[in-house]
């Protein structure tokens, strides 16, 4: 156990750089443009809601949105520089083995996701407490529950890489999960210009990973957009089935394809 | 009587090959190998490029797993498992591939962790290696900038963090200027001293002739010779009996 937390605070430290920093920047400013809902009242007449009810959405969603990229570009460079051959050459001539290496790099990667949707998350409830102080919980309870889509997306990263270690295939995930979570947005729009092989596309999408949709659903219901009935047990259950079930089919096919250096 | 560390008996292994649609090639990277080394020795494995030498080297190392025979390293703790066995081998591989990322006293600690050292153990461990190979210059600069002589001595400190006994070395003079080859050297000695034991794996002969007792040449897989080292080159020099024994 101690030489998997070493091999996490290794791969912590390897994603720690200017990417981190570059994708922490960028999406702190997409959040921050949610200010706007407080400084440009007329926006709110879209959709009729409390500017601080938009704020906080805009928030969420920068940040569910955000993570799906930061998870998939930057895990997937993170995974293949520690499962190149050489790194692993290096890593497997101490007293470690593969399956070490790969809980390692996992725990480091969630580690470093939960950092960044802290950064995001204190800063949108910094903006919520400065402009509407009495929303400040239900914003903090619509920006909990993306902590349950760290495991998920790790794990999905991780079984993608263990199919086709490239980044094309980052692209196809970020496809995949965008889908998956715009799903009803998407299926609006496109049954309206009656294209019923994409929406079927889209629905297959969303029965392959629920639980995403799921998580943003209690998102929403916190904020007060949605009145769904969500079982957030049953929810929390699935993750933790799709976090198990892609990281041990991922984890297989890894261990497999580095068996023999 | 020594005690045989690493005990070879007709090892082979080999890759199948795509050759055409439907049928594969079996090439032989090593073929029915039997060899072994006794403890305290410093033992040279030289081959042309291409010979099986580090693919010999990463199955004593349990990096890759044999086709067929049998390898028992590090001898009466032959039940061991391969991890644990880990813990008394040091290696260093052909390739020149650290953590870039990291400072090598942050890699340093970082393998000092990972074999159980304590704090103070770890500070001892990492000052010897630093005095021994002349690291305090760039001990503390990332391994991406060092150059490529520094960063084979860094991947030296790697091999000897864990004061193994059983030291597997693959090409450790390549990048090393003359001064760092000699200091290597004079470390490998001391370490025959101490009655650990070496392997090493070079192209440049001048060197394993200096330190090596037994040799073994290795040309496409197949033992070519295995021996006092003395032995080969009493018929010339050493050099002469290589390439006599390597070309076609």
């Amino acid at each position: 156990m101690k030489n998997i937390f070493e091999l996490a605070r290794l791969t912590i430290k390897m994603s720690l750089g200017l990417t981190f920093m570059i994708f922490s920047i960028i999406s702190a400013l997409f959040v921050l443009s949610s200010v706007m809902y407080f400084t440009m009242p007329q926006l709110n007449r879209f959709n009729l809601e409390a500017p601080s009810v938009n704020a906080a959405a805009m928030g969420v969603s920068t940040i569910n949105i955000f993570l799906i990229f930061f998870s998939v570009f930057f895990a997937f460079s993170v995974l293949s520089r520690q499962f190149s051959r050489e790194s692993l050459l290096f890593l497997l001539s101490k007293p470690l083995d593969r399956s070490q290496v790969l809980l390692g790099s996992s725990l480091g990667l969630m580690f470093v996701f939960l950092l960044y949707w802290l950064i995001l998350s204190l800063e949108v409830a910094a903006i919520i407490s400065i402009f509407d102080k009495s929303y400040l919980f239900n914003a903090l309870n619509a920006l909990v529950p993306v902590v349950l889509l760290i495991p998920l997306y790790t794990s999905l990263c991780i079984f993608l890489f263990s199919l086709w270690p490239n980044i094309l295939c980052a692209a196809f995930v970020f496809l995949f999960i965008f889908t998956s979570i715009a799903r009803f947005d998407i299926i609006t729009l496109v049954s309206q210009v009656n294209l019923a092989w994409f929406t079927k596309l889209i629905e297959a999408s969303f029965l392959l990973l629920p639980p995403v949709g799921q998580v943003m659903g209690i998102s929403l219901k916190a904020l007060g957009l949605t009145d769904a009935s969500i079982n957030i047990p049953q929810v929390i259950l699935n993750s933790i089935f799709i976090f198990v079930f892609l990281h041990l089919l991922g984890a297989r096919r890894i261990l497999r394809a580095f068996s023999n250096l | 009587m020594r005690e045989k560390i690493v005990e070879i008996e007709n090892l082979c292994k080999h890759y199948d090959k795509p050759a055409g649609l439907f049928s594969k090639e079996r090439i032989f990277a090593l073929d029915n190998l039997n060899l072994y080394i006794k403890r305290g020795d410093i033992f040279g494995l030289l081959g042309p490029n291409g010979a099986g030498k580090t693919t010999m080297l990463n199955i004593i190392s349990g990096l890759t797993r044999q086709s067929s025979g049998q390898v028992r390293v590090l001898g009466d703790n032959s039940g061991l498992r391969p991890k644990l066995k880990k813990f008394e081998i040091g290696y260093l591989s052909e390739e020149n591939v650290l953590p870039d990322y990291l400072s090598l006293q942050e890699l340093l600690s970082f393998l000092a962790n990972i074999f159980g050292f304590n704090s103070q153990l770890r500070a001892k461990r990492i000052g010897w290696l630093s005095e021994q190979l002349e690291l305090a210059s760039f001990i503390n600069k990332r391994i991406q900038n060092l150059s490529a002589g520094q960063k084979r001595l860094a991947g030296l400190a790697c091999a000897f963090i864990n004061d193994p006994q059983l030291l597997i070395l693959d090409e450790p003079t390549v990048y090393l200027d003359p001064l760092g080859a000699r200091k290597l050297a004079d470390l490998i000695s001391s370490f025959k001293d101490q009655g650990k034991t070496v392997i090493i794996s070079s192209h440049i002969l001048s060197q394993v002739e200096k330190l090596c007792g037994q040799v073994a040449i290795l040309k496409r897989g197949k033992l070519m010779f295995y021996g006092d080292i003395k032995t080969l080159g009493s018929k010339g020099s050493l050099e002469d009996s290589f390439i006599e024994l390597t070309t076609d």
